[in-house]
Formats: C-alpha cells, sequence, structure tokens
C-alpha cells in the first residue's frame, strides 16, 4: 500500500528544507509624493537641490519621482 | 493592519531591483502638441499639427503599450508631452493605466484642467500632479507662453485641482523672461497655495535640433545668481560640493555612456511609440510598433546602456559633478555627440564652485580652469555674485528679445545628431 507521499508525490526531505508557510500580510502604505526617494525633473540632467533625490542613494539619477 | 511610509516602501521596492535591468519608472510622452507656445520648450508642437496627432499611438495602441509595461514590471508611470490634456482620450488612458495599478504622475501646465477632468482625477486620484508656473504675473506668464489668457486659464486650472486637494507641486523654468518672478512664484506656490516649489535653470536645444530655446536660457551668472540666492539652495550645493571632494577620486567615472537610471530602471517612450533611455536622448530608439515593449527594454535598451566611452574627456576627472548638470543626453542635444561636454553646463559649473567658495581641482584641459579661455570671465562673475552686484530681487522684466533662427525646419540639423530624424 502506499504512503501519503507517494500518493501525493510529495518528498518529505524537501518539506523538511523548505521556508515555514507564512500566510500573505497586507501592508497599508499612505502614498506620499512628497516622500519620493528618487527626485523629480522634467529633463534627467537635473544635480543638486532642483533633484530632491539626486545622489541620496543611487548616484545622482533624478527621474520623475518614486 | 500594518503600516508603513511611502519612502519606506518606495526605498524597499528600489533596493528590491537594485542591481538589476528593471523598467520601474516610465515616462510617456502622450503627445507633443500643445496650447501653449513656450519660447523654451524642447518638444512642443502646436495643438493643429494634424501630422503629428496622425502619427501618434491610438488609444487601442496605448492599452497594449500599458499591459505590456506592466507585465515588465514598472511601477511608477509618468504621463507627460506637450500637453497631456491635448488628447481628448486621455482620461481613457489614464483610466486603462489605473487598472493596471501605476503609480501615475501626471506633468501639466494646467491651461486644460476642466471640472469634468478634476472630478474624475479626485475620484481616480494620480500619485502626483506637477504643473508648470511660466510666471507669477499675467503679462510674464503670458509673455513666456506667448498665448493671451493663458495665466487665467492655468490659475483656474490650479484652484479645481486644490479645490478637490489633489497632492499638486508647482515649479518653474527660469528664462531670461521670468527670472525677475521665480521667488514670487515660489511664495505664491508655498504661501497662496500651500503648496512645494522648485525651479531648475537647465534648458536645452529642442529635440527637433532647433537652438530656439537658448535664446531666453539664463546666462551662467543669472543662473548661478538666482540658484544661490536662497539660502537652503546655498547650503545644499555646498553640502553636495564637500562631500564630492571629500572622495579619493571623481566618485562618477564611468566607462559607460549613459551613467545615470536611464535604460537600468527607467525609459521614455515618445507619442509615436518609440522607446528611448529618457525624454531628452533620441539619438537611438526602438520602435515599439515594429516589436514590443519587453524586446525594445531588454535587447536594444540594453544595447544602448551598455555603450563605452570611445575617449577620454575633461568630465572624466572633473571633481565637481554634483554642481554639473552635463549628462549623455544633453551632449546629443547640444553637441550632437553624447560624449562631448557641453560648454554652458561646464561654465554654470564652475561658477557654481567659485561662488561657493571651492577650489576646482585641475582635471585636463578646461576653458573654465585656470588658463582656459572664460576663466576670468568666470571669476569676475563669482566676484559680482559674492559681492551682491547680481541682486535677484532687484530684476526687472526682459525686453523682447530677438529669438535665434531655427536652424532647420525639415531637412534636419546637420549635425548627424540623431534626434531629428533626418539622420535616421
Amino acid at each position: 500500500m502506499k504512503n501519503e507521499a507517494e500518493m501525493t508525490g510529495h518528498n518529505h526531505d524537501v518539506q523538511k528544507d523548505a521556508k515555514p508557510y507564512e500566510a500573505p500580510k497586507i501592508i497599508r502604505v499612505s502614498l506620499r509624493p512628497d516622500e519620493a526617494v528618487l527626485g523629480h525633473c522634467k529633463t534627467p540632467s537635473v544635480r543638486g537641490p532642483a533633484a530632491s533625490g539626486c545622489g541620496v542613494i543611487f548616484g545622482g539619477c533624478s527621474t520623475f519621482g518614486s | 493592519m500594518n503600516e508603513t511610509t511611502y519612502s519606506a516602501f518606495s526605498m524597499a521596492v528600489h533596493q528590491r531591483t537594485s542591481g538589476k535591468r528593471t523598467p520601474m519608472e516610465v515616462s510617456i510622452e502622450l503627445t507633443h502638441r500643445c496650447p501653449l507656445e513656450c519660447q523654451h520648450c524642447y518638444n512642443n508642437l502646436p495643438m493643429a499639427d494634424k501630422s503629428a496627432r496622425k502619427r501618434e499611438l491610438s488609444l487601442a495602441e496605448y492599452k497594449v503599450l500599458l499591459d505590456q509595461i506592466a507585465d515588465s514590471g514598472c511601477f511608477w508611470i509618468l504621463f507627460t508631452g506637450g500637453e497631456i490634456f491635448a488628447r481628448a482620450d486621455f482620461l481613457d488612458i489614464y483610466a486603462h493605466a489605473k487598472s493596471k495599478g501605476f503609480l501615475i504622475t501626471l506633468f501639466t501646465n494646467g491651461t486644460m484642467v476642466t471640472e469634468r477632468i478634476a472630478n474624475y482625477l479626485a475620484d481616480y486620484r494620480p500619485f502626483a500632479i506637477e504643473i508648470t508656473l511660466y510666471g507669477a504675473t499675467r503679462e510674464t506668464y503670458d509673455a513666456l507662453t506667448q498665448i493671451p489668457g493663458s495665466y487665467d486659464r492655468c490659475m483656474r486650472g490650479i484652484r479645481l485641482l486644490l479645490d478637490r486637494k489633489l497632492p499638486l507641486k508647482l515649479k518653474t523654468v527660469p528664462t531670461t523672461i521670468n527670472r525677475h518672478e521665480v521667488y514670487e512664484m515660489q511664495r505664491m506656490a508655498e504661501q497662496d497655495f500651500g503648496v512645494d516649489f522648485k525651479f531648475d535653470t537647465a534648458i536645452n536645444p529642442r529635440t527637433d535640433c532647433s537652438q530656439s530655446p537658448i535664446a531666453v536660457r539664463l546666462t551662467p551668472e543669472d543662473a548661478v545668481a538666482l540658484d544661490l540666492h536662497e539660502p537652503r539652495r546655498h547650503s545644499e550645493y555646498k553640502a553636495l560640493i564637500d562631500r564630492d571632494l571629500a572622495q579619493p577620486g571623481n566618485m562618477f567615472s564611468a566607462e559607460d555612456v549613459y551613467t545615470c537610471g536611464g535604460g537600468v530602471s527607467s525609459c521614455a517612450i515618445d507619442p509615436y511609440g518609440h522607446i528611448s533611455i529618457c525624454v531628452l536622448s533620441h539619438q537611438e530608439s526602438y520602435d515599439w510598433r515594429s516589436g514590443s515593449f519587453s524586446a525594445g527594454w531588454d535587447e536594444f535598451l540594453g544595447r544602448v546602456r551598455a555603450k563605452k566611452r570611445t575617449r577620454k574627456t575633461k568630465c572624466d576627472s572633473c571633481r565637481i559633478h554634483s554642481l554639473c548638470g552635463m549628462c549623455a543626453a544633453n551632449g546629443e542635444l547640444e553637441n550632437g555627440d553624447a560624449e562631448s561636454p557641453v560648454e554652458f553646463l561646464c561654465q554654470v559649473a564652475h561658477l557654481r564652485a567659485m561662488a561657493l567658495g571651492v577650489a576646482v581641482p585641475a582635471h585636463g584641459d578646461c576653458e573654465c580652469c585656470e588658463g582656459g579661455s572664460v576663466h576670468a570671465n568666470l571669476v569676475q562673475s563669482a566676484q559680482r555674485i559674492l559681492n551682491g552686484e547680481v541682486n535677484v530681487g532687484t530684476w526687472i522684466p526682459a525686453q523682447p528679445s530677438v529669438l535665434l533662427p531655427v536652424l532647420q525646419q525639415s531637412s534636419g540639423c546637420g549635425s548627424g545628431c540623431g534626434s531629428c530624424g533626418v539622420h535616421a
């Protein structure tokens, strides 16, 4: 007679190594453009204070704000 | 339910894709047509340009394109122009983008915002809206836009959006026409409207190769005086340059032609479906109509972004990059060559450094450095700024100026730029 693992095709060794299941969580994010991480600009050439996110984390690329 | 701040969320999203090529931010120019005729604009076309309208992507095409962009993992979309509301079907395009879950930013001049549009946006809110102001007074605003009544229409649009508590910011591009009202525009934005304000003195030639915007570009002296007039900007520039100079070498030095996020985390799509590094860079673009967004991003832009520099320039060992607006796209527009330094930007950067009291380390054959042909002029300009002789507060309205001619109306610029579409 086949055991449960054989019947379902599950491999117990693989299951042992798998990360424990975590139920998805819902996290609420308040959309605040003034907290943008990368800067805003029409032209991507801006350096300095005109580009709010310039040089902060990703080496000075300013896009439209994200 | 757990909560997190937007900055923490955004940082986490960007960090998750850091080091990978993922089109997280896509700028979509919906049209180049615009009801205004701003003298400094780099891409506007007349509203009645039927040829341009005919070439623009249709609503059905935008739906397919936005589906493909969403499938690629994009999170942030910018709709810009031209004027986005010049398209009668804008809200249909916007609605489809909203249905895909993008965070959407809108760039507009505000003059075509109606109650219907404002109500729709209030019901289906964008992430951000930015309106460009062209003057603090009717006279100045209408002089730059060259359209009588445009100031009043803009103010009405701002009110319609603010009445609905939409996430609005105001900004301007200082020119010779409106430079005397920049700080009054800031006061209007912050005190009268209660919104953030920013300005950027960068003005480029047009993407069709016309040099006409340069006629209203501020001189390096005026641009720097305006920049440093505000104590906050002064101290932020100083902090940036101090940080750069504390590094052992040029922290921005790279082998690649493109050193920004273009082609790595962002790209742009023009009204005709051409995908490129950014809204300014058009020397190389991919025709979406002939393929797909993923083919344009994965293969074409991947190759463009990986392009290596072919020669050394004075920028390579320059240490004041954080004061400079130079990038490959500016080189393309100004010189027809992505690798060629833009002299105007170089002068602005050196003058900023001088006015901040920063000694610029030698970096090769530079016209702005000691011994260079414009060095003495820059020193005099810096002295005038430091002595308060360039007093932004006393600037008066500009006299009407003669515009530089459009280099080529229909046959390209003649420089092999690739931007005007004639050299392709």
